[in-house]
């Protein structure tokens, strides 16, 4: 369990939090649009 | 350079955070994902010259067909011939040409464009790109499975979650670039692949350049991995050539065909179909918001059926996607004729979650039963499956219609015979399933995966 604590800092939490928001801002702005279209179905 | 590339180069030093290489599978999965959008390019493509409107000279939908057609058969051969060369280069190298070969797909086919020469297109997109996607749709996938020993369905389920959504992203993406390029002389179409594919090869190499693989033996902190062989679950490797040689490989190609053959050609023709199943209560503007919801739900079902197929078993997963579908596949022809479109849409959603799922469960399947060795070679292969239905399931939905129609069905009622065909299919999948046992220990070959490092 300190081993897995002492392994958590070497990566550090900014690139972590850089390369999923990377992903997951195209991919929810993807999701938006998509979801915006879907509407008209109920509409 | 080479060596910055190589397998030995791509393995992560102690301590490195194994959430860093999800994002790195998506980062390749979201930009080939554009291929399910390319679509949108079909018409602005029949104006090149007319530019309003077609004019004599000018590409025709046949003709423009046969792109997406050759990339989607030459991603099933590069996936099935590149495998074993991924699993010795590593993904980075093989991430890095999946990148050069998509993205430049893009710029020859912008030159066939601008060229007017359509075998340029054929060869930058199709051939080109297709590489690129074959290559670029396999290569994280094992890696994953070697990070997430101890959840590889969420793992990959994750990854090819993002090529559902990619088409999310490439079909606004290339709606707007098109409409800021075009002008009074040009529909903006060649621009437009320039800059998707600029974009697209910047996003993969980041892929590229994060992707890790996990120092040889390492286990996740506090994962202790089964001491034997469970029931389906080995702790063996099974080589390439070796699984080609067990009924297992041919069973498992036979669930996949047919869970995407039953699934594909809804996808396909889900605009007109709903619109005939349900005249009157879906017109032009819902039927596309029918078709929005569905790339929804198949993006969805990819990460959450293969997560729960973590704790599901992904025999009993497929067990599920099999007899749900039967039933739901049963139940759409009712539901069109009592004119409820509730459970109409309700159908669909979840057969195309069932249908992503059926993408994103095989490579934790294929791991379970041929080891984490050579999943990546074994799944490039499996993807003939996908190819193979790709021809099958609008071929079924399209000419049964047509045959139903010539006869003098209604155009409501004309798709019934196939719902009905599609459950024999997903029937056929569920024995298929059913059949599938451990691999014999004849095939096994190299150390069991029974312990390691932790870190």
């Amino acid at each position: 369990m300190s081993s897995r604590k002492a392994d958590a800092t070497k990566t550090p939490t900014w690139q972590l939090v850089a390369v999923w928001t990377l992903v997951l801002v195209p991919m929810g702005w993807g999701v938006l649009e998509t979801l915006a279209k879907a509407a008209q179905l109920f509409s | 350079m080479a060596g910055f590339l190589d397998r030995e180069r791509t393995v992560a030093g102690p301590g490195f955070n194994r959430w860093m290489v999800p994002p790195a599978a998506l980062c390749i999965h979201l930009c080939i994902g554009q291929v399910y959008a390319f679509s949108v390019f079909n018409l602005p493509m029949t104006r090149l010259i007319g530019i309003t409107e077609s004019a004599p000279g000018d590409w025709k939908l046949t003709t423009l067909g046969w792109i997406f057609s050759i990339s989607i058969v030459c991603l099933g051969l590069a996936a099935a011939f590149a495998g074993s060369w991924l699993e010795r280069v590593g993904p980075r190298k093989a991430m890095l040409l999946s990148a050069t070969c998509f993205g430049g797909g893009f710029l020859v086919s912008a030159l066939g464009i601008w060229l007017h020469v359509i075998w340029l297109v054929y060869l930058g997109y199709g051939v080109l790109g297709g590489i690129g996607l074959g290559i670029g749709y396999i290569s994280p996938v094992s890696t994953l499975i070697k990070w997430f020993p101890d959840r590889p369905g969420m793992a990959t389920g994750m990854a090819i979650m993002g090529f559902g959504g990619g088409a999310m992203i490439g079909s606004p993406l290339a709606v707007g670039l098109m409409a800021f390029f075009s002008g009074p002389e040009s529909v903006g179409v060649a621009p437009t692949f320039v800059t998707m594919g600029l974009i697209y090869f910047t996003f993969m190499t980041i892929g590229a350049l994060l992707v890790r693989l996990p120092p040889e033996g390492w286990l996740p902190a506090g994962y202790q991995p089964p001491a034997e062989s469970g029931k389906l679950i080995t702790t063996a490797h099974v080589h390439v050539d070796e699984a080609l040689k067990t009924p297992q490989f041919y069973l498992v190609w036979m669930v996949l065909f047919l869970n995407v053959s039953a699934g594909i050609g809804v996808l396909g023709q889900a605009s007109a179909m709903s619109q005939e199943m349900m005249p009157g209560k879906i017109e032009a503007a819902a039927a596309a918001g029918f078709v929005g919801l569905l790339s929804i739900f198949n993006m969805a079902g990819r990460f959450i059926w293969a997560s729960a197929s973590d704790y599901l078993g992904r025999k009993n997963t497929y067990l599920v996607f099999f007899a749900l579908g039967m039933a739901l596949y049963a139940a759409v022809p009712p539901a069109a004729a009592m004119g409820s479109v509730v459970l109409y849409v309700l159908c669909y959603c979840v057969i195309m979650s069932m249908y992503g799922g059926g993408f994103a469960t095989v490579p934790a399947y294929l791991k379970d039963l041929f080891g984490t060795m050579h999943v990546g070679a074994i799944h490039g292969r499996l993807l003939t499956a996908w190819a193979a239905a790709g021809v099958m399931g609008p071929v079924l939905i399209n000419y049964i219609r047509e045959f139903q129609i010539e006869a003098g069905v209604p155009k409501a009622q004309a798709y019934t015979v196939t719902m009905y065909i599609m459950v024999g299919l997903l029937f056929l999948g569920l024995i298929c399933n059913a059949l599938i046992r451990a691999v014999d220990s004849r095939h096994h070959h190299g150390e069991p995966d029974t312990g390691g490092s932790r870190s």
